[in-house]
Order: C-alpha cells, then structure tokens, then sequence
C-alpha cells in the first residue's frame, strides 16, 4: 500500500462525518458552491444532477450547468446555477 | 466543454471529454486515488474535465477501465511549454547550468553579515576559529560553538545568535545594558598633582594639611584619609577636596618667515558605490584608494521618479596633497603667532584658569620667536590611595 493510500485510508478511519458547506449569494439559482468533505463516492452522474454518497446519506444536487471538482484527499467542490438539494438516507 | 479557468493544477492540465462507460465510477476512483481534477460536467451524455498533465496516463487507464471512450483536447500550462524546448541542447545545458551553480553556492560560505554594537575584528576572528569564512563548506561550519564563544568572550554580551541561510552567515549579537559605575569607598589621600602655591581650598572629606598661601611640591600631601575620631583612634576615610593651586609655566612658539606645507588642493579620486542597509556595492573596477590624500566621503539618497528608494550612493573622494611654499611678511608671521598660541591654550589649559600670560617676541631671520610666561590656576588635588599597615 503507497503512502497516498495509506493516507486515504487513515482519512476514512479517522472522519465517518461528513460535511456539507453551501456559498451562495442569496438563492441558490443564482449560481452556489456546495463543498463536500469526506464524500465516499460519486453515486450518479448526469447533465442535470449529481449524486453523492457520504456516509449514510446521499445528496442529490440538481442544476444546470453542474460542475465538479475535488480539493483534497475526499473533497468535492460542485458549483454552477443549482435547482435543488436533497438529502437521503442510505443504508 | 466551455472555455473556463483551469485552477489549482500547477504543472499544466489536459482538457478531456469522454463518452459511454460508467463516468460516475471513474470520476469516483480517481477521487480516491486523490487524482485532481476540474470543471467536470456531463452534457448531452459525454463527460468533460480536466486533469492534471501528470494524471492523465492514470485517467485515461480508470477511464478504460470503466468503459468510458476518453479523448484528450486542450492542453496548456507550464508542463507543455517546457516540453517544447526539450529538443533545445543548449537550453536544458544552461538551466542545468545554472541549477547547478546555485547549488555549488549554497554548498560554501559567500558572506558573512555581522549586526549588533560588537568590535567586528573580534567577532570574525572568533569566527575563523570556528571554520566559519568566506570559502568555508556550509556542512563543516561549528555554529553553536560560535555562538558560545561569542557569548563567552565579547563583553558584556547578553545574546548572540549565528544562522547560515543559503550560503550567506547571519551574526546577530546584543549587548546588556551596562553595569552601573559603584563608587570605591577604599580610604585614600589626597596630593599635590604639581608644584605650586595654594589659593583656595574646599576640602570635603579628610584633614586638611595644607594652609592657603602655602607653597607646595608635586607630590606633598594636602588632604588626610586619616583623621582622629577624638578617642585616641584614627578613622580611615575617603578624602575628597578641590585644591587650587598657582604655578608659572613658560611656552615657546616659532613661525618661519618661509615654509614648505601640504594642501589637500591636488587631483581628486571619485569611487562611487551602491549602499543597501550594510551591503556596499562597489560601482567601479579595481582597488580604491590614492596615496598621500585625504580622504572624504558623501551619500545621497537615490530617487526613481522622484521617489526616495531605500539605495544609496556614497562617493569616497580622494583629494591629493600638493606641497606648496608659503612666504610671510613679519605682521604674517605675528599673526599666526598669535593663532598657534590660542590653538595651544584651547588643547592643553582647557581646565586651568590663566591669570596672567606674558608674551616676548625676538624676531630672528628666518622667523619670530614669541615666549609666553604663563600664571595659571587649577586644581592640584591628586587622590592616592592610604597604605595601610
């Protein structure tokens, strides 16, 4: 196992919560960030809505133009003019 | 894929654009795998990105791997501009060149700054004993050694710290503050500095011996440390008085009617250089100096555009001494007689008071010779400490 690896693997021992940061200017429409810490994996990906799986949820973020990005080990970044956000239990 | 700003990827980035597959679980591994990526969108079912120039052999495998069809578009950024000039010989010598120049320099000492109020000729010599000098390998330099001897060995040194950053020495040494003056309360007398009669006399701790009018010898008590306490002992103390004294002295001054002198008037030396805090930056080639001159500097402050930038020019002006002949007439001569005398009084009487001074001029051939007698005042007292048996 590499160093990188490792690291992953201690970042998910160490934090199963996961945290969700909105930036916007008002309204969500208007174009928002959402900021996902410790995000498991990328559930759905489609031109309108991307799903993320955290731990024991899943966030639905619908919009259009949806971008992705990841900042650090487990982190994504979505922005664009975002319709809703949803959050669903998983098992 | 519109055109955007590709953040946070240093080396350069490739723009991507991929069709088919499970997109969801590539972009997912390449999360995990901690791959940045950027601007990742999905439209009309192909999904765009960008990654990294040095991540993209890694996309395009997790890519495959998921069935995902990628194709790689723009590219650009510091990665792609360089591997244009790798076929440059010349190019990659030079920068390798000059990497390598920059890691020889960082390998040995190439200047040594000295800051704090410490003799510099100590500290470098300190320094040098601890194999820290211009030339000397960084790895082989004794700097907590250093720091303890100057510690140690400068007076009065209350901290001193030595760095070696790149290939430059820091020396920072700060001094405490200084030890109060404590009065020695050891017994002592006082006595005649000179031969001279008394005139007056203060006397505050101590018998006085001496009565005014009195002539003594250099050397003659004045004032007692020793007193009587009234009970047939004798007390130690301190004798402290002001003893003025009058004597004679007798001066001679001589000025030639002819005399050959040197005057600073000759061919002027100009070596300018660029100061920055305590750097000097020699703006000329060679060695500065001239013989036989005298020596003046000036420095100004350098202006850009009217404003004051934190450089200076000093210029070290080296003027030429020329000999010259002066001739005077006898009224010359008298004059500068009188000017070499108030020279005289101002260094040598500036604490005596001069009562009387009488001048005799002989004028001879080759110049006048004026003899002052003077009657001068002034404190004799000179402590001496009491031997005690």
């Amino acid at each position: 196992m590499g160093l990188k690896e490792k690291l992953i693997a201690l970042e998910e021992l160490s934090g199963r919560k996961s945290t969700v940061t909105i930036t916007t200017d008002g309204e969500l429409h208007g174009g928002a960030e959402i900021c996902v810490e410790n995000c498991r994996c990328i559930q759905e990906l489609d031109d309108n809505f991307i799903v993320l799986s955290v731990y024991g949820m899943n966030i639905r973020v619908s919009g259009t133009p949806l971008t992705l990005e990841n900042f650090g080990v487990g982190s994504v970044r979505i922005t664009g003019n975002i319709h809703s956000l949803d959050f669903e239990e998983n098992n | 894929m519109k055109k955007q700003k590709i953040r946070g990827l240093r080396f350069g980035y490739v723009k991507f654009s991929g069709i088919g597959g499970y997109s969801e679980k590539m972009i997912t591994e390449l999360l995990e795998n901690g791959v940045a990526i950027r601007g990742v969108e999905i439209k009309d079912g192909k999904i765009f990105g960008a990654v990294s120039p040095l991540d993209y052999y890694r996309t395009a495998e997790t890519a495959r791997k998921y069935g995902v069809r990628i194709r790689a578009g723009e590219r650009g950024g510091i990665y792609f501009t360089l591997s244009r000039y790798r076929s440059r010989v010349g190019l990659c010598v030079g920068a390798l060149l000059f990497v390598l120049t920059i890691s020889l320099w960082q390998t040995s000492v190439r200047s040594i700054m000295i800051d704090g109020d410490v003799p510099r000729s100590q500290i470098m010599q300190i320094l040098n004993e601890c194999n820290i000098k211009v030339g000397a390998s960084v790895d082989n330099l004794q700097i907590s050694k250093a720091e303890h001897r100057i510690l140690a060995e400068v007076e009065n040194c209350a901290w001193a710290d030595v760095s070696c950053v790149g290939f430059r020495v820091d020396v920072h040494v700060e001094k405490g503050a200084p030890k109060p003056e404590m009065e020695d309360s050891s017994p002592r007398n006082i006595v005649a500095a000179r031969s001279a009669m008394i005139v007056r006399q203060i006397p505050r701790v101590g018998a006085s011996v001496v009565e005014n009018g009195s002539g003594v010898n250099a050397g003659d008590l004045l004032v007692s440390g020793v007193v009587p306490d009234g009970r047939d002992k004798v007390l130690y103390v301190r004798a402290d008085a002001e003893i003025i004294g009058e004597w004679m002295e007798t001066r001679e001054f001589f000025v030639p009617y002819s005399e050959t002198v040197s005057i600073p008037n000759g061919e002027r030396h100009e070596f300018k250089y660029l100061v920055f805090g305590s750097d000097e930056y020699p703006l000329f080639f060679g060695k500065a100096g001239a013989d036989n001159s005298l020596y003046t500097e000036q420095t100004s402050i350098v202006k850009l555009f009217g404003q004051e930038t934190a450089f200076k020019l000093k210029t070290g002006i080296y003027t030429e001494y020329t000999e010259q002949q002066i001739m005077r007439s006898p009224d010359d001569a008298i004059s500068e007689l009188a000017k070499q005398k108030q020279r005289f009084e101002e260094n040598f009487y500036p604490t005596y008071e001069i009562i009387n001074a009488e001048e005799k001029f002989y004028p001879r051939e080759d110049g006048i010779r004026l003899i002052v007698d003077y009657t001068l005042q002034g404190d004799i007292a000179k402590p001496v400490a009491v031997a005690r048996e």
